[in-house]
């Protein structure tokens, strides 16, 4: 499975752990801006590290959300 | 160019600047710091620096003030205000827009001036210091910071002994009627619960509760609650303010809060609301909350003992949802929310 990550702007808390465990996907300006991709363990792994729970990965093939 | 001032050097403030910075202002800004270091993340002071550990507290990597023209005065406190102007110790800096971000300070008892208060890095060290085998640490106030207390130094062999006046402390964090399993994980770890019980006296190193009971420790910590931090302030005009100052005292809400003043100074619409957030990290288990479950007519729980998500209910419409080890689920809990909130505007 390829994974796509997103960003809840409404949810976004800019608290920016995203972009500790996934620098090369993830800037955070006043909220946090998919700038990158990386494999999808280290998507799954951002994902279950934002503390709000912003982070929303679809599967490419289908467009579906998937849990992370 | 209007001239920004944010004074507080914590994360509202520190998100207050970020924000004025990503969304275009190029203007000066000045940040008062009172404490002699850059903003940093003060959850990590009751978890991680308790349990021994010392990782970079640091909201942002240490150039980044630098790197945004942002100007960080640390160590110098705002300490009154003039018409334009902010008074610190190291004299007046003018302003065209004030932030207000001076946080809040430990509320203290005055019968136990040596007990000890968790507000500051300094604050956290100190008492990790003390969190050692065989040591007796009494908590009073068994909110979040006084639960983590007593988690930490459980974990360290310490004894822990929490005190409250509440008789269900544990249910503010996890939703009306549902704080047993919290309470269980506590008395599963060694603490020893004083609740609904009240601080009459101390008797040389021992705390004498309003039914009798002595509580001998080697060391007293106070966490009954924060005042926010606005004396300096009587004058201001005009001011924005945001986080721990407004009286709001949860991580989330003072992040939401300085990024909202900064979008009121830059003339921008506000964001939309979202459900509030706050997590606890105890006794091995991470325990998040969204929403508000005060009302709930109904709670469902799913799950096992050691990993659950209660979901509360009003109506029929989700209202809350607490989620113990399932940091996986919160991002469809909140959403859950916000469509029902949606849905129903």
């Amino acid at each position: 499975m390829t994974l796509i990550p997103e960003i809840d702007e409404d949810a976004c808390l800019a608290h920016g752990d995203c972009a500790q465990v996934a620098p090369g996907v993830f800037t955070v300006t006043d909220i946090a801006h998919v700038t990158g991709t990386a494999p999808d363990d280290v998507l799954r792994k951002a994902a279950r590290a934002c503390p709000a729970g912003a982070i929303v990965l679809l599967d490419a093939d289908t467009g579906e959300e998937v849990d992370p | 160019m209007r001239r920004v001032v944010i004074a507080g050097g914590g994360l509202a403030g520190q998100r207050a600047a970020e924000t004025l910075r990503a969304l275009g202002h190029d203007g000066p800004i000045t940040m008062l710091a009172a404490e002699p270091r850059a903003p940093y993340d003060r959850p990590p002071l009751s978890k991680a620096i308790l349990a021994g550990e010392t990782p970079d507290l640091g909201l942002r990597p240490a150039t980044w003030h630098a790197d945004n023209g942002v100007e960080l005065l640390t160590g110098t406190p705002a300490t009154g205000v003039a018409p334009g102007r902010v008074r610190t110790p190291a004299g007046d800096v003018p302003y065209d827009e004030l932030v207000i971000a001076t946080g809040a300070s430990p509320i203290r008892l005055p019968g136990l001036p040596a007990a000890q208060a968790l507000r500051t890095l300094e604050d956290a060290r100190e008492l990790a210091g003390q969190l050692r085998p065989g040591r007796r640490i009494a908590v009073v106030g068994a909110g979040l910071i006084g639960q983590e207390i007593a988690s930490a130094a459980a974990a360290r062999g310490a004894h822990a002994t929490l005190i409250d006046v509440a008789p269900r402390p544990f249910d503010a964090l996890m939703g009306p009627g549902q704080g047993d399993w919290l309470r269980a994980r506590h008395e599963d770890a060694g603490v020893t619960l004083r609740l609904g019980r009240r601080l009459t006296a101390t008797d040389g190193d021992a705390l004498v509760l309003d039914d009798g009971t002595r509580v001998t420790a080697d060391r007293v910590v106070v966490a009954i609650g924060v005042r926010p931090e606005l004396a300096w302030a009587a004058d201001a005009r005009g001011a924005h303010l945001a986080g721990d100052c407004t009286g709001s005292a949860h991580w989330e809400a003072a992040a939401r809060q300085g990024a909202a003043v900064a979008r009121t100074i830059l003339g921008l619409p506000p964001r939309p609301e979202a459900p509030p957030l706050v997590w606890s990290d105890q006794h091995g288990a991470r325990i998040q909350r969204v929403g508000d479950p005060a009302g709930a007519d109904r709670v469902e729980r799913d799950g096992e003992d050691t990993a659950f998500t209660l979901t509360f209910t009003r109506a029929g419409q989700p209202i809350a949802a607490t989620l113990v080890n399932r940091p996986g689920d919160i991002a469809k809990a909140r959403r859950a929310l916000q469509t029902q909130a949606k849905e129903a505007a």
